[in-house]
């Protein structure tokens, strides 16, 4: 299995929808946000199209007798009944419906300049990229050399060579901006070329051409749309420069840029001659650069949900209301079977006690329902082993224990977490951040994204006595010495000073290891701590974790999928399904004899290094969507036991013995088949 | 013979003829390095990552032969090379007995027809912007003549049928699926070009464990409905068991062993292979006391850098001088039809005897 199963949270941000010009317009118009920057880029293409028509004036009709008429003085003139809102510039032209035209003008060379950069631009970077070496090296050494050079510059240089005028304006951004394109288009490529659906056309036979054109371009589709759209932004502000400076669009052509200029000789005595056409320069910019950011956030789906859930009132929905997580104090008193931890009674004294929780994502998309309901104990010197596939909640419960769940989008909706008696989700942030570091230690599948890349392991090792016991820097390296030695890394001294990706995968885990149990924990959770490992580096690790245990008499839950390596170490597995505990009790039990269909299914669907097995028993179907999971049982739609019942009542936690309960309405039966 | 392109449409879901005994795929010290660039602009070069290292198999015509071995042991750059994602640094495979590595490339886009493959991770793998129908159907438009346009939409729904995907879902995009059904889209899409082979690197890795079984039987029910040759690719032992006629162990870019999935499983002779066996966990609570586990000390060595002599030595608990200095060859030491590379191979009957002791492993790896 691989880093993409960072159990249950990529898979509880599926449905990952696709980015598509339909819903981003649909995202959009629903976006309160979004709205005013949407209308005025609609009024601007309106008017920039339809100026001729809209515009109250000629915006080359002088009258001198109207010369820096102020805005909104003068009713009518003789020649138009239309006043002059805006006023009228030094030859009496009226403002407005220069500002209109010059909106034309300026949108047309934005939209041209940026039509013209981005299809060289992008097409030499899909070939850079696509192709690489010389010709990558040549394209990209012109890059290199042209963003080398001040764009203005070179944009003087040669409208001092072509001369001024609308075409000439295009040729130089052009020129100017299609390197920004090429490495964006360059970067992206190579590395949508290493995909395995670019790799999968290659063993099809496809053409290079069918390869680019078809499989890589349309991929790259909605970050050149953020791009283009900075772009014009950009381009609109570099052409008002250059008319500005006399260079770009001529006189008397209306245009932002040449309108700015003029305004600047009457700057003392006409302010709206320089105040309006840079009053529209500047929304246009904006709104453009507003435009961008949001496109960037919404075509990127892992960002997406921020952008949506900063406003969750958009996502109000009665019925799926979340209860943020303040409760009333545990619900101990009231608890039935379902919620009791299987086989204890309620007033033993654990280590750590989890009841009834719960935890709910809140997405665009609605929300998921990621724990739904989670109880076990766990006592010193135990191991506990919680079996799920990705999307069970395996992890996601386990994060809520430790409190590092990501909220925004996830939040504990009910339920409690006693360690020592003490219900940590009503204790205070500092107090439950010390207890969680010291008494609570957590391990991760990838070892290299936990550790910080910039710091050595021994300082990062040290940095837990020096946080939590304020031990002086030296002693804090000595004993993280100490600890790596007991993890077994050799010639630990030396490792100290080296930084995590030195490392190999194992060595890694064991420094993850080494940090964790640096406190002496009553409790280390770890989750998926073997799979990104080789079978002979999991053996190690595996082994290290068992004799840790007994050294230190720590409780340990181990959260992973695979039912081998539970079988190895495991006293206790609890098997999660939807969100829930489905079964849970002393390892070799339920693996003789499950008792939830779910297990039994596990069980029969593995293949088995020791033995040759004719046929496998596959589970049917797939885990259902936490958005919305199956009435009654969530198992019933891929159950053998299915009966009428399994459709509509869900099973709660059945006692089977002591020790083992099952949520199956069946378990008898389960039991009983072979 | 190749790309006979007159073939007519049924073998998508017949059983091809049985030729001839020769075996389908031979491949003869394939070797694959990664050059490291050199030091400096005028320095030398800085030597390479030795991913294949001489490699030799055959494959026959509907078997399937398992490769295994951890990260790096260069399994799957056997596979990339095959399909021609990587040019071979040497070596050669008589696809059909013409060589694979010696074709031009227009002989290769013909080739593609008859060798497929199956990727590893089903997310990646299907194109995010195109339907599955046109996924499913991109290969009879690459490849023209082998099913014409108007009958395209027919085959495609009987690929989906066969791949046990409604025929409705052509019209879907890959991310309306969940990852077992893409990878069935994957198989649906291999299978497009009526293949005679399809690598398979790691195909059910990243699947969920429950969903895992329908692939591997889907593969199963599919080798034996068209006669398909697979190369299995995979880390996870108790897998590659399962689907395996044949199974090479690969380490640090040699095969070690090779026989027949039963030789290797009960009576591995290399210790590396022993290791590995001892390593898998088994579903078996109750079998855990029992268990001697051979716990390898140390790490996988360095391609780069790979020890003289045998690769395995550095973390061997047999190793002695000769294995720096000689580097044992593939060769059947007991007539159990299974080659081992082991100067000290001794056949290990699992099911029976109890294996070295983890404890004994590691004192004699610390003495020395």
């Amino acid at each position: 299995m691989t880093a993409s199963d960072r159990a249950g949270l990529r898979d509880l941000e599926e449905p990952v929808r696709l980015i598509t010009a339909r819903s981003v317009l649909g995202a959009l118009l629903r976006d309160r946000l979004m709205l005013f920057p949407l209308l005025f880029l609609v009024v601007l293409a309106v008017t920039a199209i339809g100026a001729d028509f809209l515009a109250p004036h000629d915006p080359f009709d002088q009258n001198l007798r109207l010369r820096n008429l102020p805005p909104m003085t003068a009713s009518a003139s003789e020649t138009s009944k239309f006043p002059y809102v805006l006023g009228a510039d030094p030859l009496g032209r009226d403002l407005l419906s220069r500002l209109m035209h010059g909106a034309r003008v300026s949108l047309a060379v934005g939209l041209s300049s940026v039509i013209a950069s981005g299809t060289i631009g992008i097409l030499l970077g899909l070939v850079a990229g696509y192709y690489r070496g010389w010709l990558d090296d040549i394209v990209m050494r012109g890059v290199d050399a042209l963003m080398g050079i001040p764009g203005l510059l070179l944009a003087l240089f040669i409208l001092y060579l072509v001369g001024a005028g609308f075409w000439n304006l295009v040729l130089v951004f052009a020129l100017t901006r299609w390197m920004i394109y090429t490495r964006v288009t360059r970067g992206m490529t190579l590395s949508f070329r290493e995909q395995p659906f670019v790799e999968g056309a290659q063993t099809i036979g496809c053409s290079d051409s069918r390869i680019i054109f078809r499989h890589i371009l349309p991929n790259l589709v909605p970050p050149i749309l953020v791009l283009v759209t900075l772009e014009i932004a950009i381009v609109i502000l570099a052409e008002a420069g250059l008319s500005f400076l006399g260079l770009g669009i001529q006189p008397p052509a209306p245009s932002w840029g040449r309108m700015v200029a003029t305004g600047r000789d009457y700057i003392t005595n006409a302010w709206w001659l320089i105040t309006f056409p840079g009053l529209a320069i500047l929304l246009t910019a904006l709104t453009l650069n507003l435009m961008a950011t949001w496109l960037r956030t919404v075509s990127d789906p892992t960002q997406r949900w921020r952008w949506f859930t900063g406003r969750s009132e958009q996502f109000h929905d009665p019925e799926t209301e979340i209860v943020v997580p303040r409760r009333e104090q545990s619900s101990r008193g009231s608890m039935d079977i379902s919620t009791s931890p299987p086989g204890t009674a309620a007033d033993v004294h654990h280590l750590l006690e989890v009841i009834d929780l719960r935890v709910k994502f809140r997405t665009p998309y609605g929300v998921l329902n990621a724990v739904n309901g989670v109880s076990y104990t766990l006592n010193r010197g135990e191991t506990l082993a919680i079996l799920g596939e990705s999307g069970s909640g395996k992890t996601v419960s386990a994060e809520a224990v430790m409190g590092i769940l990501d909220s925004p989008p996830a939040f504990v909706t009910g339920g409690s977490v006693l360690f020592d008696g003490v219900d940590l989700l009503l204790v205070s942030q500092s107090r439950r951040r010390r207890l969680c570091g010291e008494k609570i230690a957590m391990i991760f599948q990838d070892p290299l994204s936990a550790l910080n890349p910039a710091y050595t392991v021994g300082s990062q090792i040290a940095g837990m006595f020096q946080e939590h016991r304020g031990t002086s820097k030296r002693e804090a390296i000595a004993k993280a010495i100490e600890l790596m030695e007991r993890v077994r890394i050799p010639s630990a001294r030396e490792r100290a000073q080296d930084y995590p990706h030195q490392f190999s995968g194992g060595m890694r885990q064991r420094v993850m290891i080494a940090s964790a149990i640096a406190l002496d924990p009553d409790v280390l959770i770890a989750d998926e701590p073997t799979t990104a490992l080789d079978v002979t580096v999991q053996a190690q690790i595996m082994e290290l974790l068992a004799e840790l245990q007994v050294e230190t008499g720590m409780g340990l839950i181990l959260i992973t999928h695979d039912l081998g390596v539970v079988a190895d170490v495991a006293d206790y597995v609890a098997v999660m399904y939807a969100g829930k505990i489905v079964e849970s009790g002393p390892i070799a039990e339920i693996y003789k004899r499950p008792a939830h269909p779910y297990t039994k299914g596990l069980l029969a669907s593995i293949p088995r290094a020791d033995q040759k097995m004719e046929y496998l028993q596959p589970i049917s179907g797939a885990p259902p969507n936490l958005q919305s999971i199956p009435s009654g049982c969530p198992f019933h739609p891929r159950c053998a036991f299915v009966v009428d019942r399994c459709f509509v009542e869900p099973p709660p936690l059945y006692k089977v013995r002591q020790e083992r309960s099952s949520s199956c309405h069946r378990f008898e039966d389960v039991m009983h088949a072979s | 013979m190749l790309a006979d392109s007159n073939e007519p449409l049924k073998p998508l879901t017949a059983k091809r003829e049985e030729s001839s005994t020769e075996p389908l795929l031979k491949v003869e010290d394939l070797v694959k390095y990664y050059p490291l660039g050199r030091q400096g602009f005028f320095g030398a070069q800085r030597g390479a990552i030795k991913a294949v290292d001489g490699v030799s198999f055959e494959l026959c015509r509907g078997e399937t032969l398992g490769l295994v071995g951890e990260t790096g042991c260069g399994k799957s750059t056997i596979a990339r090379t095959l399909m021609r994602l990587e040019e071979p640094t040497s070596g050669a495979a008589y696809f059909k007995g013409r060589d694979l590595f010696a074709l031009s490339k227009a002989a290769i886009q013909a080739l593609r027809r008859e060798m497929q493959m199956i990727f590893q991770d089903p997310f990646a793998s299907l194109n995010p912007r195109m339907k599955v129908g046109q996924i499913i159907a991109e290969p009879w438009v690459v490849h023209s003549g082998i099913v014409p346009k108007e009958e395209q939409s027919q085959q495609v729904s009987e690929l989906l049928e066969r791949v046990g995907l409604p025929a409705s879902d052509a019209y879907r995009f890959p991310h309306e699926f969940s990852g077992g059904q893409r990878q069935r889209i994957g198989i649906a899409r291999a299978l497009a070009l009526q293949p005679d082979v399809i690598i398979c690197d790691e195909p059910v890795s990243a699947l969920d464990v429950s969903v895992q079984a329908q692939v591997i039987n889907l593969l199963a029910e599919l080798q034996t409905d068209l006669g398909l040759a697979y190369i299995f690719i995979a880390h996870d032992l108790s897998v590659v068991r399962h689907i395996s006629d044949r199974v090479a162990v690969m380490h640090l870019g040699r095969i070690v062993e090779i026989g027949n999935e039963h030789e290797i499983y009960t009576r591995p002779t290399h210790p590396y292979t022993q290791a590995l066996l001892s390593a898998v966990p088994l579903p078996d609570p109750e079998g855990r006391k029992g268990r001697n586990r051979i716990v390898l000390e140390g790490e996988m060595p360095s391609p780069i850098y790979p020890p003289s002599g045998c690769s395995f030595r550095t973390r061997c608990w047999k190793a002695e001088s000769i294995c720096s200095e000689d580097r044992p060859q593939l060769a059947d030491r007991f007539n159990h039809g299974h080659p081992s590379a082991c100067h000290f191979a001794e056949p290990h009957i699992l099911a029976t005897e109890k294996m070295a002791g983890s404890i004994s492993a590691q004192t004699i790896a610390l003495d020395r």
